[in-house]
């Protein structure tokens, strides 16, 4: 059986922490902090502990950034705010901090000089990544999907089978005009949605058809994973696949980071543009209802759209969901939404940091992942749930402020964070996939 | 050469030229080190960019009201727009001083700001010998717009960020540098030795000399180390991090 264990086994020492490149944009965020704090209250994990504000967390880059980029660095050290990490406690300690940072850009808006904490955390877990320091899980996935060994491996190629039988629907089809970029999560952690997503498209008559084998497992997994390389091959990969069946459109049901990855950072990554255009679904929908080929019967309750960050804040996609959900709800705003939405706390594969979540991994790929778990591994896994749990507060008083009787959403991992974080906090809203409740609503 | 000249002959100048460098290698970094990006930006129409604008640079001040308001009542309104920027740019013996070096600042006189509430009308002696009589815009305004209660206000923050900053590096906030901790006593020995000289306080030709000495060498001192410090947010800094801001989410990503 072909191994998942991770390309990166044994940690570097630390002396040799790959360190990444300097462009004008991080040598802002390394030289233009003032230290005001500002971009702390926006931070979900700033109320874990003080520790975990954007501007402290982001420090930790600096001073990395200082000692190997800066003559004052090198020659005057922590003086001037300049260390390297020494040990493998320390890179474990860092580890910490790259994962109580949800990438949701809230900090971004905030800070007085456009300083964006999130991208210097995701830089972080880069130079982590390369020197052999992540959870087993993201090594797992983030190689798993590289290599493409998803789309051979027996338990995904029966899931897959399964999903397609269900959902009778034109496979592989070269010219249609959308691809329904379908993923190994999406089938996995929402397949409801997936498949009433395929009934509206069926019910407006697009023309579409599904990939052949899942479009990835969250695509690019390597990009919240920190493995750069991983990053750049899945998203060659899956351009050139898509661009092998001609479609105009690809659309993705997922709005996690998958969306702004494929809409925005693909062409950058490839250097070229890409041979369709990306879309995320509720953008078809709005499409669909100005077009006037989707019509909705009114659903009679109240509902409230939460803003996933990577579709929203980085994503440029606010309006479209409330322009659809006015149609057969009766929607309002959550108090924090759009650009100014609380992040769930769950993004950039934190919510993935949990034993149960090993587990169904595991599960779902027929091997068991959790045998590779350090003991220290295993007190980062506790430690990084019990944070979500209370970073998502924030979210959580929002959603009992607006008296909603359903959450709206569109992002996998929003979805898993909020049911379950709602659950445990006691707040009886449910949270469910603007595709089930489209779908719900058709007339 | 006593300690006055040397600050006005050698030590301001030198600062400036150094300033000068330091700016020019700052800047230059930004070229060296800039990678183009390729992106198809989301097509939005010109309203929703220039409002977007806006809003790049208005959020932040929205959002730190709202975070915490005591913060940004003293750090951003108190401290920048009320004390600081005025003292530094536009007291009248600041105005008077720098247009011996640079002379097209003398165009800043009409918004001149007095030393005392006394009067409106300035008398302006500066260690160079010039001797302005100005009218400025500020009218009755002056008995708040002045050196005075500027001084009080800009002391006041910076003995509170200063405690601040100890505080904070106390309880092991890493973002508190060694340089927080020396520039804001820098700054206010700059506002201190200012009030002082400017008062003729105390009494005496030699103290004026002194004090008016470690004023301008206290703030040839700062200038001198402005563009290798946070301090040149004013001049590159935030204008670039929000207008980078703004292309990254409104133009490129449409938000
Ligand atoms: S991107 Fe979000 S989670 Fe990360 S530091 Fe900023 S506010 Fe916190
Ligand atoms: S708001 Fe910006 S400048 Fe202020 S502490 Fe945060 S990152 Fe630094």
């Amino acid at each position: 059986m072909t191994t998942i264990y991770p390309r990166v086994p044994t940690v570097l020492p630390p002396a040799h922490l790959p360190v990444v490149r300097l462009n004008s944009v991080t040598l802002h965020y390394m030289e233009s902090c003032v230290g005001c704090g500002n971009c702390a209250p926006w931070c979900p994990y700033y109320y874990v502990d003080e520790e975990f504000a954007p501007v402290e967390k982001a420090e930790l880059v600096r001073q990395i950034l200082r000692r190997r980029y800066t003559a004052a660095g090198i020659l005057a050290g922590r003086v001037v705010g300049a260390r390297m990490p020494r040990t493998e406690e320390e890179l474990w300690e860092l580890l910490r901090s790259a994962y109580r940072c949800a990438d949701c850009g809230f900090c971004y808006i905030a800070c007085m000089y456009g300083i964006d904490s999130g991208a210097m955390m995701m830089a972080l877990r880069q130079m982590l990544y390369e020197a052999g320091v992540a959870p087993t899980i993201m090594k797992v996935l983030a190689r798993f999907e590289r290599d493409g060994l998803y789309k051979g491996h027996p338990a995904v190629k029966s899931a897959w089978e399964a999903f397609l039988k269900e959902a009778e629907a034109p496979v592989g089809r070269r010219g249609a005009r959308v691809l329904l970029a379908v993923t190994l999560m999406d089938i996995t952690l929402t397949r409801d949605a997936v498949l009433n997503t395929i009934k509206v498209l069926k019910r407006v008559g697009e023309d579409f058809t599904l990939p052949e084998v899942p479009f990835g497992v969250r695509p690019p997994f390597g990009a919240i994973a920190g493995d750069v390389k991983a990053q750049r091959d899945t998203i060659k990969d899956l351009v050139a696949y898509a661009e092998s069946l001609s479609p105009r459109l690809a659309v993705f049901i997922d709005g996690g980071y998958v969306y702004p990855q494929f809409r925005f950072e693909a062409t950058n990554i490839l250097r070229r543009p890409l041979g369709f255009q990306v879309l995320h679904v509720i953008e078809l929908f709005a499409e669909y209802v100005r077009e006037g080929r989707l019509r909705l019967k009114p659903l009679g309750i109240r509902v409230a759209w939460h803003d996933p960050c990577h579709l929203a804040r980085r994503g440029g996609v606010i309006e479209e969901p409330r322009e659809v959900l006015r149609k057969f709800t009766d929607y309002r705003d959550l108090p924090g939404h759009g650009e100014r939405s609380w992040c769930c706390s769950g993004g950039a594969g934190i919510i993935f940091l949990s034993e149960e979540f090993y587990r169904r991994v595991s599960q779902l790929l027929g091997t068991d992942i959790t045998a590779g778990v350090s003991p220290r591994e295993s007190a980062f896994l506790r430690e990084t749930e019990e944070a979500l749990r209370r970073a998502m507060l924030k979210k959580v008083k929002d959603v009992r402020k607006s008296g909603v009787q359903m959450l709206v959403t569109a992002c996998p991992a929003c979805i898993e964070t909020l049911r379950a974080g709602l659950k445990f906090h006691k707040v009886d809203v449910g949270v469910e996939h603007i595709s089930n409740l489209v779908a719900k609503a058709l007339e | 050469m006593e300690l006055l000249e040397l600050a006005i002959y050698v030590l301001f100048p030198a600062a400036l030229g150094l300033f000068a460098v330091g700016a020019a290698y700052r800047l230059l970094r930004y070229v060296f080190v800039y990678r183009s990006g390729f992106y198809v930006r989301r097509p939005r129409g010109i309203g929703h960019v220039i409002k977007g604008l806006i809003m790049t640079f208005l959020n932040p001040i929205i959002l730190a009201f709202r975070g915490n308001a005591v913060e940004a009542f003293s750090g951003l309104i108190v401290l920048h727009l009320a004390a600081l920027h005025p003292l530094v740019f536009l007291l009248a013996q600041h105005i008077a001083y720098i247009q011996q070096i640079i002379p097209p600042y003398g165009i800043l006189w009409p918004l001149a700001i007095p030393i005392s509430a006394i009067t409106g009308t300035l008398q302006v002696t500066t260690p160079t010998g010039v001797v302005q009589r100005v009218t400025t815009i500020w009218g009755p305004l002056t008995s708040v717009l002045n050196g005075d209660i500027l001084a009080v206000i800009a002391t006041i923050g910076i003995v509170y960020k200063m405690v601040e900053k100890f505080v904070e590096k106390a309880r092991g906030h890493r973002r508190v540098r060694t340089g927080d901790l020396l520039v804001w006593p820098l700054l206010l020995l700059i506002v201190l030795t200012g009030w002082l000289a400017a008062h003729h306080y105390p009494p005496g030709v030699c103290w004026y000399r002194l004090l008016l000495g470690l004023h301008i060498t206290s703030a040839a001192a700062f200038v001198a180390v402005m563009p290798f410090t946070k301090y040149f947010h004013f001049l590159w800094g935030y204008w670039y991090g929000k207008l980078h801001e703004w292309y990254d989410n409104v133009i490129k990503r449409g938000v």
